[in-house]
């Protein structure tokens, strides 16, 4: 029988985009519209480049490092103590992550669609799903990205398309009105829920060193134009109000959708995308967390916190998304700037302290 | 449906199949950690069967970034 080792560059471009698009695609429309108004859809590609930065960032992280997990590297950077205390920090901002991820789900799912249904019910559901596949590992999810992501290619460009036809270009107008400044502002802000510093625990999986990191880039820029895309279609069609206003204006404006008075109520096509990359993240998140705890321990095995871990998210998702009024405070106010030092601060100090340690290795 | 005694159980049920696991895994290391989230795990469930309010992570968050929002702002 033949055992594959690593994932390939294709794969590991399926998990970067699936992981971007994740629940930011639901989302991300309300956040840009309230701070940049009309100029949302600037913001949004703003979003793309800072991520394209952070992206560049990680890279030149892991060629100091070749072969290395963002775990293994704070060892080597900060030395074992302080190492595996940074790396505890992460593991918590992925917990965290995880748990606010599970209770946006149940919150979308029931608020939208099931809503006799216990929240409950729905984040357990979900969460099966992801414990089958940390138990399996990030090769059977790649694979089953690689399966999914003709269908989320299809179902975006149905989506896509069939908006169309509702476009009113006067929605955009006046472009920047009021200057950069908020458009800035909230391009950075929304670049702080796309958490691609994931992936620099599975990056060193990926055949082939230079391809991984191709993946990793393009996978962001893919995953940013269909965030991009999104966010221009809420506001060219639901106008600024109403995409600001709504919860969750990507599923508002899938509701919009009516070709010849035949070809309405498509909004499942949405649902469906969203679940697919949704499903994407929280296993990518999992496995990061299992994998992060093996090597700050030096466990043998990981397999064995799988269970005790679901439940932990499940706790932690009942004491994050307490009510929608809480966390859009939360992430009005905390959210950026906690996600900005794990995203940005720490990667860049773990980058100079590396940089100039090889040098002086190198000068010696 | 009480949600917490469905956990509760569940986590017993774990702890009972992966004890006899981890005594064959011979790893004292592996056998602490599994305990150790175990425990904190369970800790979890009864603070917020009690409804603990302290036991918000968001708020934690909330609190240790203060001195850096001011900052910013």
């Amino acid at each position: 029988m033949i055992k594959y080792k690593g994932i390939a560059a294709r794969q590991f471009f399926i998990l970067t985009f699936g992981l971007t698009i994740g629940t930011s695609i639901l989302v991300t429309p309300s956040g840009l519209a309230h701070t940049a108004r009309e100029d949302a859809w600037i913001a949004s590609l703003c979003s793309l480049l800072i991520n394209i930065l952070m992206v560049v960032l990680y890279i030149a992280i892991a060629r100091l490092y070749p072969g290395k997990t963002i775990f293994q590297m704070n060892e080597l950077v900060l030395g074992k103590i302080l190492g595996k205390a940074m790396s505890l920090i992460y593991l918590f901002y992925f917990l965290i992550l995880t748990g606010t991820l599970l209770g946006n789900l149940g919150f979308f799912i029931t608020s939208e669609m099931m809503p006799e249904t216990p929240i409950e019910a729905i984040q357990i559901l979900f969460l099966i799903a992801a414990i089958m596949c940390a138990r399996m590992g990030i090769i059977i999810l790649a694979r089953v990205g690689e399966l999914m992501f003709p269908w989320i290619v299809f179902l975006f460009m149905v989506l896509l398309l069939s908006l169309i036809p509702q476009i009113d270009w006067n929605h955009i107008k006046p472009i920047l009105e009021d200057g950069w400044i908020p458009v800035a502002n909230a391009g950075f802000h929304s670049s702080m829920f796309q958490e691609l510093i994931v992936l620099m625990v599975f990056l060193p999986l990926v055949k082939g060193e230079r391809k991984g990191e191709k993946a990793l880039l393009w996978g962001a820029v893919a995953g940013g134009i269909v965030l991009s895309v999104t966010v221009l279609l809420s506001v060219l069609i639901l106008g600024i109000e109403q995409t600001e206003n709504s919860t969750f204006p990507a599923f508002a404006l899938a509701k919009t959708i009516n070709v010849g008075n035949f070809f309405q109520r498509v909004e499942g096509i949405l649902i469906t995308l969203w679940v697919l990359t949704f499903f994407i993240k929280i296993s990518l998140l999992f496995l990061s967390m299992l994998h992060g705890i093996k090597t700050v321990f030096r466990l043998k095995e990981q397999n064995h916190l799988i269970y005790p871990f679901s439940v932990l998210f499940i706790i932690v998702a009942w004491n994050t998304y307490i009510n929608t009024v809480y966390v859009a405070n939360i992430i009005q106010q905390v959210w950026a700037s906690y996600a900005f030092l794990h995203l940005l601060v720490i990667p860049f100090g773990l980058y100079l302290i590396g940089l100039s340690r090889t040098k002086i290795l190198k000068s010696k | 449906m009480n949600w917490h005694f469905v956990l509760i159980t569940f986590l017993l049920i774990v702890v009972v199949t992966e004890t006899r696991h981890l005594i064959r895994l011979r790893s004292l290391r592996d056998m602490i950690v599994f305990y150790a989230v175990w425990g904190l795990t369970l800790l979890a469930i009864i603070g917020d069967m009690l409804e603990l309010t302290e036991l918000r992570p968001l708020d934690w968050i909330s609190i240790m970034m203060q001195p850096l929002n001011r900052l910013i702002s």
